[in-house]
């Protein structure tokens, strides 16, 4: 599978990327905010699943998404951040994403949350 | 109002707190943080030699600032990354401020209105000649964990005339 | 009393000067004469005369225009002082029979003999007692018309004692206690002393201090500290709480109904047939005998004898004699945190009902979802919500997920995985670790210790002769009791 990880961070990008290498022979690509994050989504895709961070600089994950959705419905998005607070994850919701996840978060719930995205989306295709 | 006072009294940040590093520092770096009784401090400052500072806004507004000693900083970003870090390489700063920013991300989680917080600003030395990064008492709590020794200071009031007093933080979000 | 004579008239004047009497000096009749002469006679005493007075010197000057002798008549009266009346001490208080104050019945007032505790409990913060100050009375006036100072009242005295204040005349207790009162005196003890027995005459037991009991606590009552509870004499089948130590002199006969629960250690001479509780150590000085005991520390019963019952005991066993020659079932478990066990059982099954609500909820959303356009605004959010719900459930999930961790992370500071036998060990006896159990099957000799080891890769429990250090496996294998295998799965994410 080929992922698109979007996070300013480069710690958790790598700390996702182990995850990801984990669960097999898999592709990464990342992006260390929004606007390369939409820039490479359009330039490299298509991707299998996108991780997204929320608060970067340059543009936020929010942004990015909403940008993506407009072209592209059906790729999975799962977002991972500190952001908890129910307004935020509605916003999200609407925005697009496909499953979301809080940080910290233990590696086995990245996965879990990386398996259940893909399954349902095997699923509906 | 009164509900945001009732809940300072009971000293809900605290264990915001104390629950927000106890989470980060065993989910993502495995370590069992136990933690001294919170103490009273006339002001919160840098002085740490390592220290990481996150401002709160909108439904919070205060300033949170963590403070360790280099070692301990090493050990839990090397725990945390899987690798060796050297102080003060832009992979160093960028763990330890995505250390810093889960911390405050989880504490806020569980503050009335939720809040905003800035991006994590790292010093190295303490930075005594910053001053006071809040102008009022805070809350100090020390921490103990296997890789050393840590203490986050921090200053945070739901009251909207305390949100005037406070306009010298910069904000900007991260996490 | 005074007598003041003319030379016909003689005036008896009362010893608080408050009436003067006229009547006739010597037994012979005095000529006739009028009521002014008879003023103008005793006018030298400077009696203070009214109205009353003169008409009565004048009904004495009629008696005698009729030659009749006169009898005594008063013709002048002061009036008396009114004293001041001494201040006063309120109680603001309610006994548990009632006002203290008024010694009205509180309506409420428990119905059984047990709860008539005699003890004045008190929080921080109560009013105690109201000082009432003197009430002034009013000064009198003798019959020269002279004042008469009245009384003066005095202030009500009241020293204070410890743990109370006093503000605008109200003394309020500054802690929670016992209240002590003796009308000259307040205080509030955060130590309860009782000098004999724990029966009827005190009744049940709340309090947020100390309490030392002098002699026994008697079947059926009940005590609970916030702070330790000691007991000089033995504890029958009553129940005993105490947040922090728990002390009993004598011993603890439960009889089947005793309970004794401490936050903190549990220390006696030998405790029988009770349910008992601790959050730290039991120390034992005799025996332990058919007890439900669970410790989160360890159970030290060094000189004495462990037989029958339950036991659970978090931070080991050490004990001189463990079972009986009679093969009698005694279970121990040890290296097990009670705690960590129930929360486990508490919280496992909401966290699969939660999971599974979240599951549901979205198998039904999230179609929906995917088909946006098919959804009008309303039924989009309603969407959105219930995928929110979804979400929030799966957080719930995994909060409870993390208070289970932290009872995990709390529990490895107590747990120890070890039983020191000193003296004998009978069969009947059977251990039980986290994932082993085992049995006795014949009498050992101590000292010895038992211990879970892997033997040959396979985990089994071990017996070690302390004094020649030579081991050997009794009977064991796997517990058949998994739950924290079903906890671990739980935290590792495997479940």
């Amino acid at each position: 599978m080929k992922f698109l990880l979007v996070d300013d961070s480069r710690t958790m990008r790598n700390i996702w990327k182990k995850v990801i290498t984990s669960m097999g022979d898999n592709e990464t690509i990342d992006a260390g905010d929004g606007a390369e994050g939409l820039k490479v989504f359009l330039e490299q895709g298509p991707f299998d699943i996108l991780l997204v961070d929320w608060n970067m600089p340059n543009m936020d994950g929010l942004t990015m998404i909403k940008k993506i959705r407009e072209a592209d419905k059906s790729t999975p998005i799962i977002m991972v951040t500190t952001e908890a607070e129910k307004p935020r994850i509605i916003e999200a919701i609407k925005a697009g994403v496909n499953n979301y996840l809080v940080k910290p978060f233990s590696p086995d719930a990245l996965l879990s949350k990386i398996q259940e995205t893909v399954k349902k989306t095997e699923a509906v295709s | 109002m009164g509900k945001r006072k009732e809940y300072r009294k009971e000293g809900e940040i605290e264990k915001a707190f104390e629950s927000a590093i106890k989470k980060v520092l065993r989910i993502m770096i495995g370590v069992h943080p136990q933690f001294g009784p919170p103490r009273p401090v006339a002001a919160i400052s840098a002085s740490a030699p390592l220290s990481v500072q996150v401002n709160f806004s909108e439904g919070a507004v205060g300033v949170m600032v963590l403070g360790l000693d280099q070692d301990t900083a090493a050990h839990l970003t090397e725990a945390f990354c899987c690798e060796s870090l050297e102080i003060g390489s832009a992979d160093f700063i960028d763990a330890i401020s995505e250390i810093t920013n889960m911390i405050a991300g989880n504490a806020k989680r569980n503050f009335p209105q939720g809040a905003r917080i800035s991006r994590p600003r790292v010093r190295i030395g303490a930075d005594l000649e910053a001053g006071p990064l809040s102008k009022r008492p805070g809350v100090h709590l020390d921490c103990w964990t296997e890789l050393g020794d840590l203490a986050v200071e921090y200053d945070v009031r739901f009251e909207p005339e305390d949100s005037q007093e406070e306009t010298d933080y910069e904000v900007s979000t991260c996490g | 009393m005074p007598v003041t004579e003319s030379k016909l008239f003689r005036i008896q004047i009362s010893h608080d000067r408050l009436t003067a009497t006229l009547s006739v000096n010597g037994d012979s009749l005095p000529p006739a004469c009028t009521a002014g002469k008879i003023e103008a006679e005793i006018q030298p005493f400077k009696l203070f005369l009214n109205e009353e007075g003169r008409a009565n010197i004048i009904a004495f000057a009629a008696k005698l225009a009729e030659h009749a002798m006169p009898q005594p008549m008063v013709i002048a009266q002061g009036d008396p002082p009114v004293h001041d009346e001494n201040g006063q001490i309120e109680l603001l208080y309610k006994t548990s029979q009632g006002d203290a104050a008024t010694g009205e019945a509180q309506e409420d007032s428990p119905q059984s003999f047990y709860e008539r505790s005699n003890i004045q409990r008190v929080r921080a913060g109560q009013p105690l007692l109201r000082l009432i100050p003197p009430r002034e009375g009013q000064d009198g006036r003798d019959i020269f018309g002279k004042p008469i100072a009245r009384k003066r009242g005095r202030q009500a005295q009241l020293s204070l004692g410890a743990n109370v204040r006093l503000e605008d005349d109200v003394v309020y207790a500054t802690a929670n206690g016992k209240l002590e009162y003796s009308g000259e005196r307040v205080s509030v003890s955060d130590v309860l002393e009782i000098a004999g027995n724990v029966d009827f005459s005190i009744g049940n037991i709340d309090f947020d201090g100390s309490v030392i009991v002098a002699r026994n606590v008697l079947d059926l009552f009940k005590i609970r500290s916030h702070a330790s509870v000691t007991v000089r004499g033995i504890i029958e089948a009553a129940e005993v709480q105490a947040e922090g130590d728990l002390t009993c002199q004598g011993g603890m006969t439960g009889k089947e109904k005793g309970l004794f629960i401490a936050g903190g250690t549990i220390e006696t001479k030998y405790i029988t047939n009770a349910t008992v509780r601790a959050g730290k150590d039991v120390v034992v000085r005799m025996e332990v005998v058919n007890c439900d005991l669970i410790c989160r520390g360890a159970l030290r019963i060094e000189s004495g004898l462990l037989v029958g019952g339950r036991t659970v005991a978090t931070g080991g066993l050490r004990v001189r004699t463990l079972g009986s020659e009679a093969c009698v079932n005694t279970p121990v478990e040890v290296g097990i945190d009670d705690n960590l066990r129930q929360t486990y059982l508490r919280v496992a099954p909401e966290i699969e009902q939660l999971r599974r609500k979240a599951e549901k909820v979205r198998q039904i959303v999230e179609p929906l979802l995917r088909n946006q356009k098919a959804l009008n605004a309303e039924q989009k959010e309603k969407a959105t919500e219930l995928l929110y719900n979804s979400y929030d459930l799966e957080d719930r999930a995994e909060q409870k997920i993390e208070q289970l961790r932290s009872v995990q992370e709390e529990s490895r500071q107590y747990c120890l995985e070890e039983v020191v036998v000193l003296g004998e060990v009978y069969p009947g006896v059977t251990f039980r670790f986290p994932r082993l159990e085992g049995i006795i099957e014949s009498p050992l000799k101590g000292p010895i210790k038992f211990i879970p080891r892997k033997v040959e890769g396979v985990y089994q429990i071990v017996a070690v002769d302390c004094l020649s250090g030579s081991c050997f496996s009794i009977h064991s294998g796997p517990t058949s009791d998994t739950w924290l295998q079903a906890a671990e799965a739980l935290l590792s994410g495997k479940s």
